[in-house]
């Protein structure tokens, strides 16, 4: 569905909103983020092969900490933030670190003051991605409050895409934090209309820059 | 000096609220976790300086603002907001505010907002 051009163009639209998505992280966390390169892919969900490595976007099986921000209307869609569970602790005892609060790196499990960070967190690279996305399509994009929930996942579960939507954007991209072992993945999912959008912007940009 | 914050995440209460005890400890502090708390405090209250988020449940930050600047034009405000859009910005620009930073707060947002409270403070 994407040309060479567009999918180009695309990859490094998303690899300049995660980079400061991430450089966003790294102030929060005052650690480097080390950053894959974006894997862009528009594909149809009933096309996905939870066995193809390509769309294989979970972690192994287990526990995730999942966050979500929903937005629309012009452009409409989902995007998710995943971290496994004892990650996301990992993550939640640095931020609070740096507030000065005592934490108790022993308990595994996410207590009410880890989830407010991690909404927190999540809302801010979240953002950060999705709002260029707005700037980019030079549209208003109104969004729903952020949503955070633990769900445990299987190999074969594809329970991460949208399952009303036909086509995802899918940004399988990975970033850790130094010095741990914390890695994250960002999804985004868009509706049919808002990849319409998107493409018939990108074009025009492909255009103009041939012209 | 009477500042109130309005922020739905305790983590950002909690960060602002050390940030502003550690440089201007006089400082009177009230918090408010949405919008509609926000417009209630602000009227009890009467803060001389408010700073908020947009995107909170209930009542958001930008309704707050209009509701405040129907009665009150002079009350500094400044938007601290993950929403990195230049038609938000833009949006809220026109309501009289008198920054906009974007989230995370940084060593150097944390200054430019110190900085803007003490302005407010020394204008009283």
């Amino acid at each position: 569905m994407l040309n060479d051009l567009q999918k180009d163009l695309l990859t490094e639209l998303v690899n300049v909103y995660v980079g400061q998505a991430a450089n966003m992280l790294s102030e929060i966390v005052d650690k480097r983020i080390v950053l894959n390169i974006p894997e862009v892919e528009l594909i149809s969900i009933s096309d996905v092969d939870p066995g193809d490595r390509r769309y294989n976007i979970f972690f192994s099986e287990g526990h995730l900490f999942r966050s979500s921000l929903q937005f629309g209307y012009e452009f409409q869609g989902k995007a998710f933030l995943m971290f496994p569970v004892e990650q996301a602790k990992v993550l939640a005892n640095i931020c609070l670190g740096e507030l000065g609060e005592s934490v108790i790196t022993e308990d595994p499990n996410l207590m009410d003051t880890d989830l407010d960070v991690l909404k927190e967190v999540s809302n801010v690279l979240l953002n950060a991605i999705i709002g260029e996305f707005g700037n980019f399509l030079e549209i208003k994009l109104e969004y729903v409050l952020p949503d955070i929930e633990l769900i445990y996942v299987t190999n074969s579960d594809q329970q991460i895409l949208l399952q009303n939507e036909v086509y995802v954007l899918v940004l399988h991209t990975s970033f850790l934090l130094a010095d741990t072992d914390v890695t994250g993945i960002i999804v985004i999912a868009l509706s049919m209309n808002s990849i319409s959008s998107l493409l018939a912007k990108m074009d025009a940009l492909l255009e103009a820059d041939n012209g | 000096m009477k500042v109130l914050i309005v922020e739905d995440s305790i983590f950002v209460q909690k960060l602002l609220t050390k940030l502003i005890v550690d440089h201007i400890p006089e400082c009177e502090i009230q918090i408010a976790n949405n919008g509609e708390q926000g417009y209630n405090l602000f009227k009890e209250f009467q803060p001389d300086f408010i700073t908020t988020d947009l995107l909170m449940p209930g009542l958001n930050g930008q309704e707050m603002l209009r509701m405040i600047r129907e009665t009150d034009s002079k009350v500094k405000i400044i938007i601290l907001s993950a929403d990195i859009q230049k038609t938000t910005r833009d949006e809220v620009e026109l309501l009289g505010i008198s920054g906009f930073l974007n989230k995370p707060l940084t060593a150097e947002k944390a200054t430019t907002m110190i900085q803007l409270i003490q302005a407010a403070y020394h204008a009283e």
